[in-house]
């Protein structure tokens, strides 16, 4: 069998994602042997820039730099997998979204006119077609290992556009919002990380994002309502929605 | 059907679940309340049943309080279907030379002991559905033996078993049913020769007068308090005339965000998904997943999808239920308990829409 090259590329992030793959490779050694990897900063000192058959984004978008390498990844690479919720939605940097990068810049760093960065958070997506996203912040280690190997054997991952209630609830899990009145995300939030906040009694604060196919603005509007009764302001409401969903919110219909 | 009954107490109860893996080796299966959680599993002793403790319901919320003696438990999201048709199943294992092996559900043979008119009438909707057609289910099903229920005497805020004809009393299906009521007195019927032999051997004496017209009142008080719902007839009329009246089946799913724990809690919904995960080896295990009809996922199919919109993914889970399974098995396919209003974390009401759709066609 013929070793797919894969290249893993970091944006803005906190490289929690990266760290999920290399403990997935960890864990699967054996994946090792069927990737040939390229590019990936974090795992080796010799990268190479050329063409791959998988290519890996973590992080988000905060400057023209980004775009221009974005776009050259995907134009050498046959699929692209946008990594983790800050690469698939813009991630926890979007909470400055909205306001002039110039005055966020000041807050962190003594000179900020050395900070190249722009006022937006783009998700991967806004800018090159993905074929494969995986929301997470980090993104399940387990789900990024049965994909290698899924492409590296040659299949395709089912889709499943469901809330995270639905892992709750086949897993056995109290609802914490019906037992006991704790403000949860769930049910507007997409499933995939196996229901860990509420097995553990909390409540889920969206970090794999809102559900991308059937939340509109009413939703989210009756979404909040309900929080807001548990005792969750609208302004946590929508701090959440902005880190953890920012492209999202940026389409949502009305 | 005239039963004869018997009456005992709270220890007969118990020696009835110890007879029935002493006497008839079976492994005596129910809602366990153990460690302040509820699943579905083998019972050591009656201790393992909630019989102290009383659940609160209301639309979205769930509490639970120790009330000793009076308390009178009915059920939480697990239903029976956990048990008998598992959340997440491995199907089939392909070995690296394409062998096949399916799985196979071995429960030996049981009892279920202490269930609720509204699953015993869950599991009669189940077999219809996936008797002999689902082999995991079909094989799970074959191992009941025998069928102990507990009827209703006080059923919860959001029960509406009265109205679709499951409860809160049970008339067939069943082996022994027990009711208790608020004074102490156990009433035991038998609904098989099955049952009438463990009574005889668990050696009740014949209810007297006053326990028989004490439970008559108390079964009568019970199915009052669930009878909510527009008679059935108008209410499936009505429900056929509302399909294309979107603006109706918008305002009803207002507050819906297609969570889907309406399907997963609901005892009679039995949708999954598959699922392959390949080894690198050459092997792969095919697992099967609930998957509930309010996901997006749900209708999406190459080239399109059949219920894009969200009112029309909930128009189709109170359709299903109240027109669709009565076509596919002659049974309605809610059986009134609640849990649907209890669970939705948003607190959709079915009884209110199902109010607003009767009260659409006038």
């Amino acid at each position: 069998m013929r070793k797919a090259s894969v290249g893993v590329f970091k944006l803005t992030s906190c490289s929690g994602c990266i760290n999920e793959l290399i403990y997935a490779l960890v864990k699967h050694p054996e994946l090792l042997k069927l990737i040939e990897v390229k590019y990936f900063t974090e795992l080796q000192d010799v990268n190479e820039l050329t063409e791959l058959d998988v290519a890996v984004i973590e992080g988000s978008s905060i400057r023209g730099e980004h775009e221009e390498v974005l776009k050259k990844i995907r134009g050498l690479s046959k699929v692209l997998i946008s990594m983790g919720t800050c690469a698939t939605l813009g991630g926890v940097q979007s909470l400055r979204v909205g306001v002039d990068v110039n005055e966020v810049k000041k807050y962190v760093y003594p000179s900020p006119e050395y900070v190249d960065a722009y006022s937006d958070v783009k998700a991967v997506s806004e800018l090159v077609q993905v074929d494969l996203s995986l929301r997470g912040c980090p993104v399940n280690g387990d789900a990024l290992a049965s994909i290698i190997k899924k492409i590296v054997v040659g299949g395709w991952p089912v889709e499943v556009y469901e809330s995270l209630c639905a892992e709750c609830k086949r897993a056995g899990i109290e609802c914490v919002v019906v037992t006991k009145g704790i403000p949860c995300l769930g049910p507007i939030v997409s499933a995939g990380c196996g229901a860990l906040c509420p097995s553990f009694g909390r409540g889920c604060y969206g970090c794999y994002g809102i559900k991308d196919k059937d939340i509109d603005v009413g939703k989210v509007f009756e979404m909040g309502e309900a929080l807001e009764k548990l005792g969750l302001s609208k302004e946590d409401f929508h701090s959440l929605l902005k880190g953890y969903s920012m492209s999202l919110v940026k389409s949502l219909k009305t | 059907m005239i039963f004869m009954m018997y009456e005992g107490s709270v220890r007969d109860v118990g020696k009835l679940l110890s007879m029935l893996s002493s006497l008839l080796n079976l492994k005596v299966v129910g809602l366990k309340y153990v460690n302040k959680s509820f699943t579905y599993g083998e019972l050591g002793s009656i201790e393992e049943l909630p019989l102290s403790v009383e659940d609160v319901q209301a639309p979205s919320s769930y509490k639970l309080v120790e009330e000793g003696a009076s308390a009178r438990f009915r059920h939480s999201f697990p239903s029976l279907k956990y048990f008998l048709y598992p959340p997440a199943q491995e199907v089939l294992y392909i070995d690296k030379d394409f062998g096949l092996r399916e799985a196979k559900v071995d429960y030996g043979n049981i009892a279920l002991f202490g269930i609720k008119p509204c699953d015993l009438y869950s599991m009669r909707v189940l077999d219809g559905i996936l008797m002999n057609r689902d082999p995991y289910y079909t094989s799970a099903r074959s191992s009941v033996k025998v069928v102990v229920v507990e009827e209703c005497v006080k059923p919860s805020n959001v029960c509406f078993c009265g109205s679709v004809g499951t409860g809160p009393g049970v008339s067939s299906g069943f082996d022994v049913a027990f009711a208790r009521l608020s004074n102490g007195v156990v009433v035991f019927k038998s609904g098989s020769s099955i049952g009438a032999d463990l009574l005889k051997r668990l050696n009740v004496k014949k209810a007297g007068d006053r326990t028989v017209a004490e439970y008559g009142e108390a079964m009568g008080e019970a199915l009052k308090s669930t009878k909510v719902l527009p008679e059935l007839n108008a209410l499936t009329n009505a429900l056929e005339k509302s399909i294309n009246n979107v603006e109706l089946w918008n305002k009803v799913s207002k507050k819906c965000v297609a969570c889907s724990n309406c399907n997963m809690v609901c005892p009679t919904c039995f949708c999954t998904e598959f699922f392959d995960e390949a080894e690198l080896d050459g092997s792969a295990r095919r697992l099967k997943k609930w998957h509930g009809c309010l996901s997006y996922s749900y209708g999406l199919v190459a080239g399109g999808h059949f219920r894009p919109k969200l009112y029309m993914r909930y128009r189709h889970f109170i359709l299903h239920k109240f027109l669709f399974y009565p076509r596919q098995v002659g049974l309605i396919g809610c059986v009134g308990c609640g849990r649907c209003i209890t669970w939705c974390p948003l607190g959709v009401d079915i009884r209110e829409t199902l109010w607003e759709v009767f009260k659409s066609v006038g």
